[in-house]
């Protein structure tokens, strides 16, 4: 996974509201075979003219389509996107397009820690400053920073074992091999003290 | 609507200020503690930055839909399952519900079940396959079996994995590289959520089941009612509720925003779990009752968000909007216009005519859903019209045998209805059993969101008897005509 450090981008403004894991990666072509790889469907429904991934074209009215976006990796999103189900897919999809920072109001629970899985960073701002947030951003892991135009600078929330991880490119599987040794130790003391958790299971 | 909290009454549960004067002194306790906090401290194996635990996974569910993906994340880095002997695996999400079913019966299940399978077999996973007399939903089996029990810390890759906290377990649902995660460690990455006590009140009225309390406390107080928290369900009508009504309860708490569920064990609990095939016993259950009975929230102990609510007044509900907030009793009237829908507002929602009637689903398929349901069908009599198809999806094997020594079978059968194979079948279509654009389907699984059941499918949420009643009918109808 690339180190997330500082993101210099403009930021494609996707703002609908509940813009739920099955709009952004539809079930029928994670488990259908398809033409594509997953990211070229991702958004389909509202990315493509009649909804469809294979035979329509790119709908101009949607902002991931617009030149003025091209290459972005700072994505505005809307209230509670990435609700529903927890399908990981997700944030693999919005990685594979480019992006490594979404910024919105709120989050669906589980997409939001997907991300970070991902190596990308959902950042959590006001909806009215998220709404303000024009041309081109500059978005810093260490400060904790999104810095628009030259002037403004605004400061959110990062939990300090996800910018570990962030930092150093690792996500959490990479960070938890490191305790092996105490599993294994809770797990002896365990099976002491609970052995009916773990007896029937031989 | 504005909720209700009673707040008052809960802190009149706490001890008065020097209430023990004049007796020995107590012996000295810490700070009161809840259940939540009770069985998640113990699964703490250590403390990481941030507010984050790394936490003991006793019990780790996979399915086909997402344990290949988890497999083949380990594989991909050259890693071991390390505890195989806690992870289970069924088939359900991808599986067909049609008779003499094969892997190659559905596209994805032809992909997927061999992944499953393989990864299965490698790394030495119990694997309740597609032909296994224990096959079924996840959530259905774990429990059936007692491979979740009181006190054990349970995750799956799948969001309602909170339908286990039922039993006094602490269960939630993973995503795709947490469950590579617990193959590798055996553990979770999570932080303690704030906690939400909610206490329901009063007592449920014939013809109103468990799926009706927990739409109409969505409605009540918004999908986002509980968001982010930690709930522990209590009072009067959790006690009288048998294992698989807790179950419903707790299967739609992500529904209401919860990041889980859960309920203090009681003898309802332990009465469920005794003797199923993973249970303890002989010396082991004496030891495993001792502990799951200190598995409660002590008195005095202060929660985030406390909530009531009372259910004596409660009618069967029914949601008629895409998310299941967008809920309103059967003998009421749409609230607003909904096209996706197609209805208007001011139409009773009774009468609505039905395409598909799906009983089914982790929230309603196990046997004392499908006893409702078929005691509806016994009472109302009369047929399926020919306009519905109306399945019947038992969520295990095990149900579907237990309900085929009922005759239960024979009833649906009689009446018109579809018996089938278990699965999630029509909750989720991955499994390629679809409603079909602009169908109305009144289902008893618990997601109504666009596209859910189907691209253009119009989805019911209902409880299992209020959807028997409406397939007889081929309208939404009330239950309590059959009383
Ligand atoms: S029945 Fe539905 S909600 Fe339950 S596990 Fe299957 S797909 Fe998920």
């Amino acid at each position: 996974m690339e180190p997330l450090r500082v993101v210099r981008s403009v930021a494609v403004p996707v703002l609908m509201a509940n813009v739920d894991t099955d709009v952004i990666t539809p079930m029928r072509r994670i488990v259908g075979r398809s033409e594509h790889p997953l990211h070229h469907y991702a958004f389909e429904a509202l990315r493509y003219l009649g909804g469809d991934g294979d035979t329509g074209r790119p709908d101009p009215a949607f902002p991931l389509n617009d030149p003025r976006y091209a290459g972005a990796s700072i994505m505005l999103t809307g209230p509670n996107f990435g609700c529903g189900s927890s399908r990981e897919t997700a944030p693999a999809a919005i990685a594979a397009l480019g992006f490594r920072v979404l910024i919105g109001p709120s989050f669906g629970d589980i997409f939001f820690n997907n991300c970070f899985q991902q190596g990308v960073l959902p950042i959590t701002l006001d909806e009215a400053v998220v709404e303000g947030l024009t041309g081109e951003l500059t978005v810093e892991v260490e400060t904790q920073t999104v810095t628009a135009g030259s002037t403004t600078v605004i400061s959110f929330e990062l939990n300090p074992l996800r910018k570990a991880c962030l930092l150093e490119g690792t996500d959490m599987i990479g960070m938890s091999l490191g305790y092996a040794d105490r599993i294994g130790a809770w797990q002896d003391r365990d099976r002491v003290a609970r052995p009916w958790a773990w007896e029937t299971l031989a | 609507m504005q909720p209700d909290p009673l707040n008052g009454q809960a802190q009149q549960e706490r001890p008065a200020p020097g209430a023990g004067e004049g007796r020995p002194p107590e012996p000295v306790t810490a700070v009161p503690t809840t259940l939540v906090d009770r069985v998640w401290d113990t699964h703490v194996v250590a403390s990481l930055p941030g507010g984050y635990d790394l936490l003991h996974v006793d019990r780790h569910l996979i399915h086909d839909l997402g344990g290949p993906g988890g497999f083949r994340e380990i594989d991909k880095r050259n890693l071991e399952v390390r505890s195989p002997m806690l992870t289970f695996a069924v088939t359900d999400h991808c599986v067909s519900s049609e008779t003499g079913r094969t892997d190659a019966s559905t596209r994805p299940g032809s992909l997927l079940l061999p992944l499953l399978r393989d990864g299965c077999r490698r790394s030495g996973i119990t694997l309740f396959d597609i032909d296994s007399p224990e096959q079924g939903i996840v959530h259905v089996v774990a429990p059936e079996l007692g491979i979740v029990l009181p006190g054990t810390l349970v995750v799956c890759g799948d969001s309602h994995t909170c339908t286990n906290g039922a039993l006094g377990a602490l269960a939630w649902g993973i995503g795709t590289s947490e469950v590579a995660h617990v193959l590798a460690t055996q553990c979770v990455v999570e932080r303690k959520p704030p906690q939400c006590r909610v206490t329901l009140e009063g007592a449920l009225r014939p013809g109103v089941h468990a799926k009706d309390v927990i739409l109409a406390l969505i409605a009540c107080y918004g999908v986002d009612g509980a968001a982010g928290h930690a709930v522990e369900f209590t009072g009067p009508v959790v006690s009288a509720m048998d294992m698989e009504a807790r179950m419903t309860l707790c299967n739609l708490s992500v529904e209401f925003g919860a990041k889980f569920a859960m309920i203090a064990p009681d003898t309802t609990t332990f009465d469920f779990v005794a003797g199923r095939r993973y249970s303890p016993a002989g010396e082991q259950w004496d030891q495993a009752l001792a502990a799951w009975r200190t598995l409660a929230t002590d008195p005095g102990a202060v929660f985030d968000l406390e909530l009531a609510f009372e259910v004596s007044s409660l009618a069967p509900q029914v949601s008629w909007g895409t998310n299941p907030g967008q809920t309103v009793a059967v003998d009421a009237t749409v609230p607003e216009d909904n096209a996706y829908m197609g209805l208007r507002a001011g139409q009773p929602i009774a009468g609505t005519p039905v395409d598909r009637v799906f009983i089914g689903s982790c929230a309603n398929a196990r046997l004392g859903d499908l006893l409702a349901a078929a005691d509806i069908v016994r009472r109302a009599g009369g047929r399926v019209p020919a306009s519905v198809q109306a399945w019947v999806v038992p969520g295990s094997q095990q149900v579907k045998a237990q309900a085929e020594a009922l005759g239960l079978r024979e009833v649906f059968e009689a009446a018109g209805f579809e018996w089938r194979q278990p699965g999630c079948s029509m909750c989720l279509a991955t499994n390629e059993e679809y409603v079909g654009p602009g169908e109305r389907c009144i289902s008893t699984s618990n997601r109504n969101f666009v596209g859910r059941q189907g691209p253009g499918a119009r989805t019911h949420l209902a409880s299992p008897a209020t959807a028997a009643i409406s397939a007889l009918r081929g309208v939404i109808a009330d239950p309590r005509e059959a009383e």
